[in-house]
């Protein structure tokens, strides 16, 4: 049985109402809900009461599987489907009436001559047809392969006898990939690289940059599952954007897989609304899993819902059955790297860069076994360098690699043991609330914060990229102890930071990025009235070195702007820098220390900088202490949290 | 694809592309680019302009904004855009290295580059939905384009003797247990004779048997 939680209509929807295609992306779609995220800062999971209780008596039309074969959910009182388009519904009111569809739909199979082929109702909603026929809600023979030759054929080439998902991990530089991405891979007996995935992404046209930012955010897109072999989904995301990805073996029944490979084909090329932050490629892939078997997908979450939560959520529900680790290419090179002595280094970085007959005849003497491990991992390097297809003079040396590589004629021994640093399995919960209390300037105050996603730098680095930091809308709530006055000390709608540690085959660009409301540190002013609006973002570098636990290194290089009545002549613009040391001193423990100094020539040109040493201790997998002790020009700053990952 | 760049060269074109709106960096003016396609005799136009049928090369002059479009009866056409690699979060625009993405998303088809400035596109039949990949190509077509899309790690596997992408390949041509082990020899052999991609493929197919 599944329980179908209540969630609020947007007011686009609404407006949308039975079109075929593309919702408008309104103005008023998309101030709405930021401001009311904003403000409001729904935790990932709110849920409200239930729709029904799933052990009273129901009709066919309430039943758990007939909502999910819809995609319905329920809000403001009605239901409405996710499906934005009119073919998929049999009835007129179907998007918004799933008893009209359930009774539309028995009367279409009833009617159904056997000889309109794949036309038929039944070869087109073999879900539907199975589903009514074996809950007695229809009395009809079993659906002839022959009389759906389509249907036929394209069971036939997927053939899948289990089902597992597959999460890849964040990418920073791409605004819909800072969560990660699931997909769905149908797996056959054949191979899991021959076996197709089903992915439901966003169809951008041909939208970029900000207006792709700003639809996405909206609905200004429709979504779509789509159905490719894994190994064309590899090269996208391990190959392309060195992204790792864990894939996870789902614990489902063969009819149940069975009924997931026919809903699927109830929705080729069926449009559903696509939200970047909530009913996305995640909440959809749950939305489809349940359809196979709604009493694995339990609650569905409030559709805001990341990659990660489904992991977590159908670990929750003990459907994964086992896990498998699939590092990326450049995770892959720096640990053969770590493998290798200085002086192999030297030689491979030769094989790929230097000159090519003296760097040959010289590895030439080795031992064979050692030539051909040099030649492979110069093979690796070479395309992280050059990329996959190398460019330029690398193409040519690649060939050379290669070839050198074939007349050794001796076996590699590839070692596959690339350590699993822990999944999205192992991650801390997307929400975070905070309460404490601190000292500022002279002014003691309390402080409640709530953060819907994702993490910092000092969070528990477990299950997450320990150098990467996206946090949005988060926000901070002061309450001033003098005078009682609450306050928005934080308002961050965005903030960013990729810190890459550079080493000597690795040398990426860290950078910044944030926005938002923040609180200026004036003594002439009250902190309740130097609210402002902030941007900053900059690049930079970053180390890392290890000793007792591992230090993180960083320097960044920031441009820095405001607007807000606390400054003289309402604004300033500037820029300085950033830069600190993050600690991991033991699996619980993180020190940081960091300063920072800016500098303002235009607008008002008062200073800023502060110095701070914050520590993180993991009380347990979802409670944290983080006190931090600073130095602002205002005075010295102190300030204790708890922090509570829900 | 992506090329990889030092540091220092990064934050030059990170700070270009922060001060000016729209940058583009690119080397050279002009290119040779070749396309080929599943199934073959695909019409190529560039910008609006007939180029040829598939397999068809061209030069092309480097900078953003071109679309190439390749097209064939009974098939969806497939319109490739220039890789823009975006940093999606600042304001700006930068177009490194080749020009369209190794694939493109998979809906109505797919597009390889398997060496620099060679594409390889994979057309999808007109009818047949976003559910429905590869309908009615032939079991010789796949391995060839699955051949050509995984070149390198082929290459990897053969020269190891093993691995997941060589046991898929052996798997698709329908070669089993004992005969594995002289297959890959076989393919070892193939690999180091035909240094073209294309071609490579083409005799791999060739070994298939139902």
């Amino acid at each position: 049985m599944s329980r179908i939680e209540p969630e609020p209509l947007q007011g686009s929807a609404k407006d949308a109402g039975r079109r075929e295609g593309r919702r408008p992306a309104s103005f008023i779609s998309a101030i709405l809900p930021l401001s009311l995220l904003f403000f409001i800062s729904a935790p990932a999971f709110a849920s409200g009461g239930a729709a029904y209780d799933p052990g009273a008596p129901h009709k066919g039309w309430e039943d758990p599987e007939w909502l999910a074969l819809g995609h319905y959910r329920r809000g403001w009182g009605a239901w409405q489907s996710d499906v934005v388009g009119e073919r998929f519904f049999i009835s007129p009111e179907g998007r918004t009436d799933p008893k009209a569809e359930f009774q539309a739909t028995l009367t279409a199979f009833s009617k159904d001559p056997a000889e309109k082929g794949d036309a038929a109702y039944r070869c087109r909603y073999p879900a539907r047809y199975n589903w009514l026929r074996e809950s007695g809600y229809l009395e009809a023979p079993p659906i002839d392969e022959e009389a759906c030759p389509r249907l036929a054929a394209w069971r036939r080439s997927l053939r899948p006898t289990s089902l597992t998902v597959v999460f890849a991990s964040a990418y920073m530089e791409q605004p819909s990939s800072v969560f990660g991405h699931t997909f769905i891979r149908l797996n056959s007996s054949d191979s899991d690289l021959l076996s197709y995935v089903v992915n439901f992404a966003a169809d951008p046209g041909s939208s970029r940059g900000l207006s792709y930012l700003g639809k996405g955010l909206t609905g200004g897109f429709n979504g779509y599952f789509s159905v490719s072999p894994y190994y064309a989904q590899l090269k996208k995301y391990n190959d392309l954007n060195a992204r790792d990805i864990w894939e996870y073996d789902l614990d489902l029944s063969e009819p149940q897989v069975s009924r997931f490979v026919d809903h699927l084909w109830e929705l080729s090329d069926v449009p559903f609304s696509y939200y970047f932050l909530k009913e996305n490629c995640s909440f959809q892939l749950l939305s489809l899993l349940a359809a196979a078997d709604p009493s694995r997908v339990k609650s569905l979450p409030d559709n805001w819902t990341i990659p990660a939560d489904t992991i977590r959520l159908l670990k929750m529900k003990g459907s994964i059955r086992s896990t498998r680790y699939r590092p990326s290419p450049r995770t892959k090179l720096l640990a053969e790297k770590g493998r290798l002595s200085k002086e192999d280094i030297l030689l491979v970085e030769r094989l790929v860069d230097g000159d090519w007959d003296e760097t040959l005849s010289a590895v030439g003497t080795l031992p064979p076994a050692r030539q051909a491990r040099l030649l492979d991992v110069a093979e690796d390097y070479l395309l992280y360098e050059g990329g996959t297809p190398p460019r330029g003079s690398l193409a040519e040396r690649e060939k050379a690699i290669l070839s050198a590589r074939s007349a050794l004629k001796i076996d590699s021994e590839r070692i596959d043991d690339t350590p699993d640093p822990g999944g999205p399995i192992a991650g801390h919960a997307t929400a975070r609330v905070s309460l404490g209390a601190g000292r500022e300037g002279g002014r003691s105050y309390g402080e409640l914060s709530l953060r819907p996603a994702l993490h910092d730098l000092m969070d528990p680095p477990s299950g997450y990229d320990k150098n990467q930091q996206v946090e949005l809308l988060k926000a901070s709530v002061r309450v001033d102890h003098a005078s009682l006055k609450p306050y928005l000390y934080e308002g961050t709608l965005l903030r960013l930071a990729s810190l890459q540690p550079l080493q000597s085959w690795d040398r990426r660009l860290s950078w910044e990025l944030q926005t938002g409301v923040a609180t200026a540190a004036r003594s002439e002013i009250e902190p309740w009235r130097s609210q402002y609006w902030n941007l900053r973002l900059g690049p930079g570098i970053a180390f890392e070195s290890e000793t007792i636990g591992r230090q993180r290194w960083f320097l960044l290089a920031d441009v820095d702007g405001g607007a807000g009545g606390v400054f003289r002549k309402g604004y300033r613009l500037g820029g300085g820098g950033h830069g600190g040391v993050i600690w991991e001193a033991t699996r619980r423990w993180r020190i940081s220390l960091s300063g920072q100094f800016f500098g303002y020539a235009a607008g008002d040109s008062h200073p800023d900088w502060s110095l701070d040493v914050e520590q993180d201790f993991s009380l347990t997998d979802s409670l944290g202490l983080r006190l931090q002790i600073g130095r602002l020009e205002t005075g010295s700053q102190i300030s204790l949290l708890l922090h509570a990952y829900l | 694809m992506k090329t990889r760049l030092p540091a220092a060269k990064m934050l030059g074109l990170v700070s270009l592309a922060l001060l000016s709106g729209c940058a583009t960096i690119m080397s050279g003016t002009t290119q040779r680019v070749s396309f080929n396609s599943n199934p073959e005799g695909a019409l190529v136009t560039v910008n609006g302009r007939a180029i040829g049928k598939t397999p068809v090369s061209v030069q092309l002059d480097k900078r953003a904004g071109q679309s190439v479009s390749i097209e064939k009866d009974g098939y969806q056409p497939l319109t490739l855009t220039p890789y823009t690699r975006i940093n999606g979060w600042f304001w700006g625009n930068i177009v490194i290295g080749g020009f369209f993405g190794s694939t493109t998303d998979g809906v109505t088809g797919a597009v390889y580059e398997y060496s620099q400035g060679q594409y390889f596109a994979t057309l999808q039949p007109i009818g047949s939905s976003r559910v429905e990949p590869d309908q009615g190509r032939s079991q010789a077509d796949n391995i060839k384009v699955f051949v050509i899309a995984n070149y390198r790690d082929l290459r990897k596997d053969l020269a190891a003797g093993k691995g997941e992408h060589l046991d898929s390949l052996l798997t698709m041509l329908n070669i089993h247990d004992a005969n594995r082990s002289e297959a890959t020899s076989l393919l070892k052999d193939l690999s180091e004779t035909y240094s073209d991609i294309p071609a490579f493929a083409e005799r791999v197919a060739n070994l298939y048997s139902k």
